[in-house]
């Protein structure tokens, strides 16, 4: 069994094969060897750890990817927006619970539920225009008219044709 | 009043327009700041790089959304971040020139990659000056768009690393004159386009398809990308006629070679495997259209090397394909990683001659369990399939599909001569000794009226294993038609280890009821 504290101080017991989806914590396991002492994960709140152990515990035992999938989800134009329907209904949070989620992996290190938050998140921009993707995100136009000029006339050559 | 000077009021212009640039930029700082406090700007540039990429991704895809741009021009940070990550932008499609053109100033100095989507190149651009950032080429042209891009790219392929070509089959084959050494391509995949042979080396993958005699490499040429290729680990070769046959006299070894894929006439498939060595783990994928024996595609005495190290354990019959598994595969596995090797032909059905065959292949007291698809049986004439079962010393595993049991059921019943030299005529054995399991039919197959044709020789055969102190330790019905688990456990109790009946199949109002498999001992 492995003892995670949280940013807010709460500790979490749970299972070696569960936790190591995490690349982080399964190096620091690995260079600690046993033991009982307990990881902190200072940038880990307990509200969100609960999620991506929930995450991790649905997807246990599954293969970790390797050097040679990651290159080839790399690469660029063959990548899919597919998410499983588990994924999608765990992944289905308010938007700052995503956003933490999503941070949450890119520190912890856990490559595929890092790609369903970023697949979430690209899915809810396709097909709106910049406004409604502002609006969505609650964005403020921060661009100058001069840049707005600019961004026009490349939709010329760019958008709808 | 005095009135103001056109110098003063260009001035004054001046002045409140420096003040309105200046205004412009702090609001627009200050909207920038307010923007850092939302929650999405927690997301740090790797992650949105990231998003971005996916939506990249979506330009390249049969139905492009709208906005295809929008996320470029939500904000300056997105945008920044857009417009300076050279990797987002480095697949350039030729058949949309204007993207092209912005694509390729905006992969600044990253490696590039051309692709098409269809075979209407459209982009004029020149790409000799960024031909040494291209690390790949995959397209799909008509041969004269395919000649003018390699000449717009000049000579200059010393950094490629991949390339695929294929034209459109109305277009026939084409000889593609590259001739610069292709010295880091190590991915070369090729349909209906031919390329000078001697450019190609170091290969890691190789696909050739739809080469024509005239166009296809010879076996001598095909052999020397072989031995030149050591680290090849996978090889594709379909529809290529090779029209020479002279075959190399060393022996090229591939240890690296995972997959090994060929879709030829007979003697070109025997040819191309003559001198090849490979590990006991590749995995083997040969599709014929007719062949008269197992000798006439495969060279048999260097084979017998390559499937005696190898990890079979469970054949599988069917009339158009034969497949050696490995031994961990699951029952009726179509998982292509557990295909050792398969052999397939497009023709209607598999030469009869090719199981007696086997034997001269494959050890056959190796398998551990057979697997019968459809109708199989009834191409098997009984003396080949007692020959076969005889070999089979350490069956312990038959699965059953749809077929036409009696002979079947008739030969593991009736003991055999025993094949043991000094056993001759004193004792008769039962084929299959190790026999544990049987299992009728195939998932999502349903096997009507089972239990009138099968269940009473299913019996006898229980019966004379039983006496024959070889029992059977489980028989399994999955959807077989009438059989229902307390009359079949009673009709075999005692003479079998157990039951099991999955999902069994009634004729009644509800056509299908399902089950938990269920044991009875």
């Amino acid at each position: 069994m492995v003892l995670l504290v949280t940013s807010d101080n709460e500790q979490f017991t749970t299972e070696k094969d569960i936790v190591e989806r995490s690349v982080l914590i399964k190096n620091m396991l690995e260079d600690v060897g046993e033991s009982d002492q307990p990881i902190p994960l200072p940038n880990v709140s307990s509200s969100v750890l609960k999620k991506v152990l929930e995450y991790c515990e649905h997807h246990r035992g599954e293969p970790l990817p390797t050097a040679d999938s990651e290159q080839s989800q790399d690469e660029t134009r063959k990548r899919t927006t597919d998410i499983s329907e588990w994924d999608q209904k765990f992944i289905t949070v308010d938007q700052e619970m995503l956003f933490e989620i999503i941070l949450a992996a890119n520190y912890l290190d856990i490559k595929s539920l890092l790609d369903v938050g970023c697949k979430t998140v690209a899915n809810m921009i396709k097909g709106k225009t910049p406004e409604e993707i502002r609006k969505l995100f609650n964005i403020v136009n921060d661009f100058t008219p001069e840049e707005e000029a600019q961004i026009k006339k490349e939709n010329e050559w760019a958008e709808d044709r | 009043m005095v009135q103001s000077s056109s110098a003063d009021i260009t001035e004054k212009t001046s002045l409140l327009e420096a003040a309105e640039r200046r205004l412009t930029e702090e609001l627009s700082a200050v909207r920038a700041s307010l923007n850092d406090l939302k929650p999405v700007s927690q997301l740090p540039t790797e992650v949105l790089e990231e998003i971005f990429g996916i939506c990249v991704s979506w330009l390249f895809g049969h139905q492009k959304p709208k906005y295809r741009f929008a996320w470029t021009q939500v904000c300056r940070r997105w945008r920044r971040i857009s417009l300076n990550s050279a990797r987002l932008w480095q697949y350039i499609d030729i058949c949309d020139s204007r993207l092209a053109h912005e694509f390729l100033v905006r992969s600044g100095t990253a490696p590039i990659s051309i692709v098409s989507a269809s075979p209407l190149k459209l982009c004029s651009e020149n790409l000799e000056s960024h031909a040494e950032r291209l690390q790949s080429i995959d397209v799909y042209l008509f041969p004269d768009d395919m000649v003018d891009l390699f000449t717009s790219i000049g000579h200059n392929l010393s950094n490629l690393q991949s390339l695929s070509l294929k034209v459109p089959p109305v277009s026939g084959n084409f000889i593609l004159d590259i001739h610069t050494p292709l010295t880091r391509v190590s991915s070369l995949a090729l349909d209906c386009v031919a390329i000078p042979w001697h450019t190609v080396r170091d290969l890691m993958r190789l696909s050739l398809r739809g080469l024509g005699s005239g166009y296809s490499p010879s076996l001598s040429q095909l052999y020397t990308i072989f031995e030149s290729s050591p680290r090849l680990e996978f090889i594709r070769i379909e529809s290529v006629d090779i029209t020479d046959h002279d075959i190399p006299p060393t022996m090229v070894s591939l240890p690296y070679l995972r997959d090994l894929t060929l879709s030829a006439k007979a003697p070109t498939i025997l040819s191309i495997l003559s001198q090849l060595s490979f590990p006991h783990t590749t995995r083997l994928h040969i599709n014929c259209h007719t062949f008269d024996s197992l000798r006439s595609i495969l060279p048999i005495d260097h084979f017998r090397n390559y499937t005696s190290n190898s990890e079979i354990g469970t054949i599988r019959l069917a009339r158009c394909a034969l497949r050696f598994l490995r031994s961990e595969a699951t029952p009726w596995t179509i998982e292509p990683s557990d295909t050792q090797i398969s052999l397939g032909s497009s023709s209607s059905k598999l030469p009869t001659s090719l199981l007696p065959d086997i034997q001269s292949l494959f050890e056959l007291s190796r398998v551990t369990a057979l697997e019968l698809s459809q109708d199989i049986l009834s191409e098997i004439p009984s003396n080949v399939l007692v020959s076969f079962l005889a070999q089979a010393t350490n069956l312990e595993h038959l699965r059953v599909a749809y077929n036409d049991l009696a002979a079947l059921l008739d030969v593991l019943s009736s003991p055999q001569p025993s094949t043991e030299p000094h056993e001759v005529s004193l004792t008769n054995t039962m084929p299959c000794p190790r026999l544990r399991t049987i299992l009728f039919t195939r998932p999502g197959d349903i096997w009507w009226n089972f239990k009138e044709q099968w269940v009473p020789p299913l019996l006898a055969l229980a019966k004379a294993r039983h006496a024959s102190e070889v029992p059977l330790e489980v028989l399994e019905f999955r959807q077989c038609h009438g059989i229902s688990l307390q009359r079949i456990s009673d009709l075999f109790s005692g003479l079998v280890g157990g039951v099991c009946v999955a999902e069994n199949v009634s004729v009644g109002a509800a056509a299908v009821r399902r089950a938990v498999p269920t044991f009875m001992f």
